[in-house]
């Protein structure tokens, strides 16, 4: 581990405007000030129940490598009745789609392995929507000065297009040379027929943690202790989407603050609802959009959402339906507009836009 | 912190992966907390000196910070913007709850020409010069200035100032955009 300031390159340099305020703004704290800083946060950190958080630069010993190590791959063995036991609870906090992603996951089993490292598709999900992958990355050859891995990153392409980045990735050791990794992509056109797809999935990279980089003793040195390893591991596979989706065009129209705003689009797949919304502002201010989206009492909350520049804000809420009939409603609890003087104008609702699904 | 899982914003980054992790393990492990101050401070204190009128009011508002951002730790979701601008707005709460909120920049050119290691710009730089870029800054509507001190003061990217001061990324480009223009028209830009 080390203790470098994260700030120390991102500072900008690249006119003689930025290297003015850049050095203008570039405070220091005295010695004095800034050891009682340390120490006040100390304290502060013992106070509350944690210990000193002064810095350690060495790594974790080895002893206690291999005891969390040990420990990280008791606790899975403990738990993994399955090969979902790898993967429960890793992105609920990310997805509340996850577990349903999760239980209707498929083995995949494809696997290559590239300079000892082995990368491994082992399950998947793929709805109308969105495709979640479960990757297991591991050290076959049991480096040593290898640590914790990471696989969370890849390129995913069908006959439609490359698909795009959404919410993330996570992932967890298991043992002291794996680790379970999912990510999340979203379909370059959806919603995606019933049927099978076949995916291109590319991992370009891994990382490992390297125990033996040392840090910098320079504190404004740009350091990680992770380091790339270059694949890449390709796969072909090929998938049921699940479930099929609902594509419900509701038209409704509610006037927030004197802007007309319509309710264009929604598509209700198993795990994930995806939301176009128009405002027809004149004055082309951008529009972004807080609420849920509601059937009975279930309630799903959107979670991320477009900047709306071209008047389409377009939204994605976490959890879906296989049966998406019935009485729905889009609950908007707040409206962003933002104008070309950058002011920002917060508009409280609610505004309901009733809808139905045959 | 081995056994806890990590969680990263689309699997690329190793820095940003790390400050992540570190909040996760934060929240058991006072290794990781003391890291993640050591990595955020500067730009913590930098930012709040730009909003401060001395150089204790601006250590005293970073140990809040710091305080409050242990009691948060739990809380912390990984973000766009990371760690960082989770602090940094923890910091500007800080200094607004302190009423510290500033409506000129408190800049001593004198003080800041006396640092050691100043670089070769610094020279460069006249007191005079100085001055008339803490004016031109100091003029900026609030929002501008508080984006302006947020990027170069405490390093963050567009859309880590977005999550600092609730804008949406394009918003904070345009923000930053039209800060550097008015400062041009103020300031002489060919140094």
């Amino acid at each position: 581990m080390t203790m470098h300031d994260a700030s120390g390159d991102a500072r900008l340099t690249r006119t003689p405007l930025d290297a003015a305020l850049n050095d203008l703004l570039a405070f220091e704290p005295r010695a004095d000030l800034l050891s009682g800083l340390d120490e006040r946060v100390r304290l502060a950190a013992a106070t509350l129940g944690a210990a000193s958080p002064a810095v350690r630069r060495q790594s974790p010993s080895p002893r206690r490598r291999t005891v969390l190590g040990l420990l990280a791959a008791a606790v899975v063995l403990a738990g993994a009745g399955g090969a979902l036991g790898l993967y429960e609870g890793l992105g609920a906090g990310l997805d509340v789609g996850f577990g349903l992603q999760l239980d209707r996951s498929v083995a995949v089993g494809a696997t290559e392995v590239h300079d000892g490292y082995r990368v491994t598709i082992d399950r998947a999900y793929l709805d109308a929507e969105r495709l979640m992958l479960a990757i297991i990355a591991t050290d076959e050859l049991e480096r040593p000065d290898v640590g914790q891995l990471m696989a969370m990153y890849a390129v995913v392409t069908d006959q439609d297009g490359e698909w795009q980045g959404a919410g993330g990735a996570t992932g967890r050791p298991i043992g002291h040379w794996s680790a379970a990794n999912v990510l999340w992509r979203l379909a370059p056109v959806a919603p995606l027929p019933a049927g099978s797809r076949r995916l291109h999935v590319v991992v370009p990279h891994i990382f490992v943690r390297d125990l033996t980089a040392s840090p910098p003793v320079d504190e404004n040195q740009e350091w990680s202790p992770f380091r790339q390893v270059d694949g890449p591991w390709t796969f072909d596979i090929e998938l049921a989407v699940d479930g099929g989706a609902a594509v419900a065009t509701p038209g409704v129209v509610h006037t927030i603050a004197g802007v007309p705003v319509t309710l264009r689009q929604v598509v209700i797949g198993p795990s994930a609802i995806r939301i176009e919304m128009e405002a027809d502002d004149p004055s082309r201010a951008t529009w972004t959009f807080v609420g849920w989206v509601r059937r009975g009492d279930q309630g799903f909350p959107i979670v991320w959402g477009s900047l709306g520049v071209d008047g389409i804000a377009r939204m994605q809420a976490d959890g879906g339906t296989n049966d998406a009939s019935g009485d729905w409603s889009l609950v908007i609890s707040e409206a962003i507009r933002q104008g070309s003087d950058d002011v920002e104008e917060r508009i409280a609702g609610p505004w309901s836009f009733e809808f139905h699904v045959p | 912190m081995d056994e806890m899982a990590v969680l990263v914003a689309d699997g690329e980054m190793p820095l940003v992966d790390l400050d992540d992790e570190l909040a996760l393990a934060a929240r058991t492990d006072p290794e990781a907390f003391g890291l993640l101050y050591h990595r955020h401070r500067r730009s913590v204190y930098r930012y709040l000196r730009s909003r401060t009128r001395s150089d204790e009011d601006a250590i005293d508002l970073t140990a809040t910070t710091f305080e409050r951002a242990l009691v948060a730790m739990p809380r912390y979701r990984p973000r766009g913007g990371g760690v960082v601008a989770w602090l940094l707005r923890i910091a500007r709460n800080a200094a607004i709850d302190a009423g510290r909120k500033t409506s000129v920049i408190p800049l001593d050119p004198d003080v800041v020409d006396r640092r050691p290691g100043a670089s070769p710009e610094a020279v460069a730089i006249t007191n005079e010069d100085r001055r008339a870029l803490a004016q031109a800054l100091a003029a900026l509507p609030e929002p501008q200035r508080e984006a302006v001190i947020l990027r170069y003061a405490a390093g963050l990217t567009a859309r880590q100032i977005g999550e600092v001061l609730g804008k949406t990324d394009v918003a904070t480009q345009k923000l930053l955009g039209r800060a550097l223009a008015s400062m041009r028209e103020h300031y002489r830009d060919d140094a």
